[in-house]
């Protein structure tokens, strides 16, 4: 995907409705189940399930004003799932992954050598997650805001739209976070999970391989 | 950019132990008085956020149990080891947590002409609450039966929810006590579809599941578990599996009296129940006959074919006590002194 350069203040890219997404190219995506399998040995109980990622597609804008990335996502999703009232009751949530080394692996969700960095917002949260994960199981949950990630949410006829912004370059080297820079190419990934279908951890629709993301100068 | 070495533990190694604790409860003394119920509640569930969980209850059986209808929930294991697939309990199915017009009736002066009521926590009248068909049992007239079913985490040598957990956010302590480690834990729930018993519960708002402590903070100061400790009846022994002056082991080893429930969820679970001897059954003409009141089947399908041996040996050493012959197991069960239950676990909470 081109990324491209867009001179407008940070704020207005936040607003989905914004003409400047216009001359952004829309990404679109097919997801599939996560290959839940391949993972049974962290739960041979979720390793069972089968009727999970059903959302089978997304649609990304990005862009960036040479201080910060701003991603626009949407999806369609029947059922707004945006608070746990019962039990048995699973939230939507959207994220996008990012690897650190060229051989980081989506599927597993890097490795201890591999690590990723994802961004992760779910529909009862006010504020987004920032994760970092060394293989699946591992990922940490940290506050995003604390890490200068911002989102912004709405549903709409029966579809999610969420825009996650932060800045190119990442505050400390410890926090682990990616950097991007014009003219660098890196990967991103997508998954999605539908609460009202009982989606959740590795329970979701994800995009497979890393899609290029090249940020224009 | 320097990598952490993040390395994930395996099951085995979350689900071992050096030891066992146990807990041993006697179907034939507990009058369902709740107290042990009343006792956990009040340590570690009487919160805004938990007031639907009961990590320990007592349910009529037969009956829909608790939480309701847990054994057709799935989860556990086949008899090959297979992960078997489970459901999440609902509010109602945990057995609610009513609020009561306690304002309205008692403090607005309106005690003569309203009634309390209670709301169901996800709004209207009640559809099914804890103890709702208490003492109603099976079986007609002139032989119905129930018995009670206290019920609490097994704290199982093969924890389902340990295996379920992907986030590895469940483990067994060295003395055998499950745990959720609240940092860890996502609020996924795999763990409360895993386990077969439903002992799992969700708190809608931390998001976190919680389960039955077995009062750890209590048994490293050589206290009992507040439960067992808190039976007025005299039904609970507590101890390690292995120690063999304990009361568990004498009970589960030594005279193979004390049998796990549904053994067959293959989790090999450490609570064990001193299965109940029913009363004699009437026969049409109202006299009494050899026959037991709770029919065999009833009783094998909540505690496997062990059922029938351990009844037999009860039984047996029930009628030497009826002979004016000594029976060390009808002593032991009597348990005149409670410090005879719970082997090291004597010290009072302060």
């Amino acid at each position: 995907m081109k990324v491209p350069y867009i001179k407008q203040h940070a704020d207005v890219f936040l607003d989905p409705n914004a003409g400047l997404w216009k001359k952004s190219a829309v990404g679109r995506f097919n997801l599939m189940p996560t290959p839940i399998k391949m993972i049974e040995h962290l739960s041979p109980f979720m390793a069972n399930s089968t009727e999970y990622g059903k959302v089978n597609q997304i649609e990304s804008r990005i862009a960036h004003n040479g201080a910060k990335i701003t991603i626009l996502l949407s999806w369609q999703d029947a059922t707004r799932n945006d608070a746990i009232r019962d039990l048995d009751q699973f939230i939507d949530g959207v994220a996008v992954m990012f690897p650190f080394t060229s051989n980081a692996n989506p599927l597993t969700m890097g490795d201890a050598e591999n690590p990723v960095n994802a961004w992760f917002w779910r529909a009862d949260k006010e504020e987004p997650y920032d994760v970092i994960a060394h293989g699946y199981g591992s990922s940490k949950r940290r506050i995003g805001k604390e890490l200068g990630l911002v989102v912004n949410s709405s549903y709409q006829d029966g579809r999610w739209t969420v825009v996650f912004q932060r800045a190119l370059r990442a505050g400390l080297i410890s926090h682990q976070q990616v950097n991007f820079a014009p003219d660098k190419v890196t990967g991103i990934s997508f998954a999605v999970w539908d609460g009202g279908n009982a989606d959740r951890a590795a329970q979701k629709s994800f995009s497979g391989g890393w899609e290029p993301l090249e940020l224009e100068a | 950019m320097k990598i952490l070495n993040n390395t994930v533990p395996s099951k085995q190694q979350l689900m071992a132990s050096d030891r066992q604790l146990a807990t041993v409860i006697d179907l034939n003394k507990c009058m369902g008085c709740q107290s042990c119920v009343v006792a956990c509640k009040n340590l570690w569930t009487e919160r805004e956020d938990a007031h639907h969980m009961r990590w320990m209850s007592v349910a009529t059986a037969p009956g829909s149990l608790y939480p309701r209808d847990f054994e057709k929930k799935g989860g556990g294991y086949d008899q090959q080891g297979n992960a078997q697939a489970g459901e999440l309990p609902s509010m109602v199915d945990s057995g609610d947590a009513f609020t009561f017009n306690h304002q309205e009736v008692l403090y607005e002066g309106n005690a003569q002409s309203k009634k309390l009521e209670p709301t169901s926590a996800l709004g209207g009248a009640p559809e099914w609450g804890y103890n709702w068909e208490e003492d109603q049992g099976k079986g007609e007239w002139p032989n119905p039966y129930f018995f009670y079913m206290p019920r609490k985490c097994n704290h199982c040598s093969q924890p389902a929810c340990v295996d379920a957990c992907s986030r590895n956010a469940i483990y067994k302590r060295e003395d055998g006590i499950v745990l959720i480690d609240q940092d860890k834990c996502e609020g996924h729930r795999h763990c409360v579809a895993a386990c077969p018993y439903k002992m799992i519960f969700f708190n809608p708002v931390t998001q976190k599941s919680e389960k039955c402590i077995e009062c750890f903070p209590r048994i490293d100061q050589k206290i009992a578990s507040a439960c067992n400790r808190q039976c007025p009846g005299r039904t609970r022994a507590f101890g390690f599996l292995d120690d063999r002056n304990s009361l568990v082991y004498r009970l589960v080893e030594e005279f193979k009296v004390a049998i796990p429930l549904h053994p067959e969820y293959g989790t090999t679970p450490n609570v064990f129940y001193v299965p109940p001897m029913s009363p004699q059954a009437f026969d049409d003409n109202n006299e009494l006959t050899d026959e037991m009141r709770i029919p065999d089947s009833v009783l094998e399908g909540y505690f496997g074919p062990g059922v029938h041996k351990a009844l037999a040996i009860l039984l047996a050493e029930r009628e030497k006590k009826k002979q004016g012959e000594a029976s060390e197991l009808m002593d032991l069960l009597i348990s005149r002194k409670w410090q005879d239950r719970f082997a090291e676990f004597t010290n009072h909470p302060v």
